[in-house]
């Protein structure tokens, strides 16, 4: 059985008016008339083939939020029925009409009425928003980028900077349109004073490639997102998409009561805000429920000490206390290993300690490996090693306690480098160790001997 | 600002102001300004629509009667001085023509 009803992303800037005329003459000669149009997409619905001429024009006054056509908007399709153009779609200010006749007289015959409306239309609506858009897109980068800078090995390895930069295409799109937007009306209004049609404006292979460009962040997103992560990210777009489905309902209901604007406008934003808080409390209350189950690791047991109750887990790690002093007692230590993956860079901390409920003194080991998939971002991420340590130091800090790392000689076989750290002029115990590829900073709980770091060296060493 | 805004006036606007001299329903423009024009100038519903808009805005037109959805107009005196202005300028054009050929065509 054949579809009845086709529904495709919007490409189209919302004063492309030529470029959605195009496409819904020709989607209506391949059997699908245009049902609705909004900022997510277009429906089509099945129909015969149908030749003729679609126009797209906009009424200034009009609003997504009226109950029912404006006077203006009723005035116009008076005129245009008295034409032949019959209202195909409406969408707040934009009127979509269709005439069967392909020679019918234009909807639009002076340019220069055509651009001042559609410059109206602009103003009123599609302007603040795409400005607002762009706006925080711009503030995402800014963001993004003081990530970057203040703890970039964090920053990429965290596969939430893909959601993040995910939001980039959607503020670039909205900042291209923009941008097309202030280039076309100058050379808009200059062809209408001359008289001449008004020039091209489609956007929709940008819009296109940066639509792509988003669906491949959050492909890639998915891909490398732990099990806890892939929660969040599913329950966040069912929140989004029931948060549009009420918003949208309540919309529909408000205009069926035939509201007047304000009151559809003030009803869906306190329905889009009401359910937003309580879906989102249902679903932190889920995530938070069922988080310790979705955990990477492997959680040996509780126990009770010093009055509290504790964890113990038991995840494999590449380096244990035993490898580097001969001898451990493992049922005294908990181990750990968390992962945060992304395309760019994988960074693993690894932990050995002491259960609080052993009795005794025992040695522990702290560690970070960085695996640097992107090589460009090499550099980037030693230096963030290097310096992080000193990032948050205050300029007021006396000498003897500055914190920093300094290149060691002597590095052990097949490594590229060791650093070492120093509060003033005092070595401590935490140290650097640099492959091609990799980073890993080890804190040792004793002062190690050559011969232990050679070991770590060779225990973390890429394969 | 409305003054400076239809400084030059577009054929269409010309011709929807000039149809307006008497009174005529938005839905009557079309058709005056084809008899008008003997055809040549067409106007487009969505050009009439957003002209009228433009002029009511601006004061050049003034609505007169309103019988359910249809709208009755009337050209205003500042909507017969931009008429006038038009006309004064075309005629400025023609005269200015004339005159150069004049003098092209003196020996």
């Amino acid at each position: 059985m054949s579809r009845e009803k086709k529904w495709e992303p919007m490409r189209y800037a919302f004063y492309d008016f030529r470029g959605l005329e195009v496409r819904f003459t020709a989607m209506a000669a391949r059997g699908w008339m245009v049902e609705s149009v909004s900022a997510w997409g277009i429906r089509y619905r099945r129909t015969v083939p149908r030749q003729g001429r679609f126009a797209v024009t906009y009424v200034p006054e009009a609003s997504d939020f009226d109950a029912r056509p404006t006077e203006g908007q009723e005035l116009l399709e008076d005129y245009c029925a008295q034409a032949g153009w019959r209202t195909a779609v409406r969408w707040g200010q934009m009127q979509v009409f269709f005439n069967p006749d392909p020679h019918a007289v234009p909807l639009e015959t002076d340019p220069v009425a055509q651009v001042e409306a559609i410059h109206r239309a602009m103003r009123r609506s599609a302007l603040p928003s795409q400005a607002s858009m762009a706006v925080l897109g711009l503030a995402e980068l800014g963001f993004l980028g003081w990530m970057l800078q203040s703890d970039p090995v964090g920053t990429l390895a965290a596969t939430g900077f893909l959601l993040l930069g995910g939001w980039l295409p959607m503020a670039l799109m909205a900042a291209a349109n923009l941008a097309f937007y202030f280039w076309w009306l100058p050379r808009a209004k200059r062809a209408a004073a001359e008289g001449r049609p008004l020039p091209g404006m489609t956007l929709r292979g940008v819009n296109e490639a940066l639509l792509a460009l988003e669906t491949v962040m959050i492909l890639l997103w998915a891909a490398y997102a732990t099990a806890q992560s892939r929660l969040f990210l599913v329950a966040g777009a069912a929140v989004a998409a029931v948060i549009a489905l009420l918003t949208a309902g309540a919309k529909r209901g408000l205009k069926r009561l035939q509201a007047p604007r304000w009151a559809v406008r003030g009803g869906t934003a306190a329905a889009s805000l009401l359910a937003y808080a309580a879906l989102l409390a249902a679903v932190v209350a889920l995530v938070l429920s069922r988080s310790a189950s979705l955990g990477e690791h492997t959680l040996v047991e509780e126990y009770t000490a010093y009055g509290m109750t504790w964890e113990a887990y038991a995840d494999p790690i590449p380096l244990r206390v035993g490898d580097l002093l001969g001898e451990e007692t493992p049922e005294a230590y908990s181990t750990e290993a968390r992962v945060q993956s992304s395309p760019l860079v994988r960074e693993t901390e690894y932990r050995q300690d002491r259960r609080l409920d052993w009795e005794g003194d025992l040695p522990e080991l702290t560690y970070t490996v960085v695996d640097v998939r992107a090589p460009f971002l090499y550099g980037l991420c030693k230096t963030g090693m290097l310096e992080k340590w000193e990032r948050y130091q205050s300029d007021d800090l006396p000498e003897e306690y500055r914190e920093r790392y300094l290149l060691q000689s002597g590095a052990p076989a097949g490594t590229d480098a060791l650093y070492r750290r120093y509060t003033g002029s005092d070595p401590d115990n935490c140290f650097l160790f640099c492959w091609e590829n990799r980073l890993a900073e080890v804190r040792f709980y004793w002062d190690p001997t050559p011969e232990q770091l050679a070991a770590a060296a060779d225990r973390l060493a890429p394969a | 600002m409305a003054r400076e805004k239809f400084q030059t006036l577009t054929e269409q606007m010309f011709y929807i102001l000039l149809s307006l001299r008497r009174e005529l329903c938005g839905a009557d423009i079309m058709a005056r300004v084809e008899d008008l024009t003997g055809g040549r100038v067409t106007v487009g519903p969505g050009t009439l629509y957003h002209l009228l808009d433009q002029f009511l805005t601006a004061g050049m037109i003034a609505e007169t009667r309103v019988e359910g959805r249809k709208r009755s107009y009337l050209i205003t005196p500042a909507g017969q001085e931009a008429l006038e202005s038009e006309v004064r300028r075309l005629r400025q054009l023609t005269e200015d023509y004339a005159r150069c050929v004049r003098e092209e065509e003196q020996p």
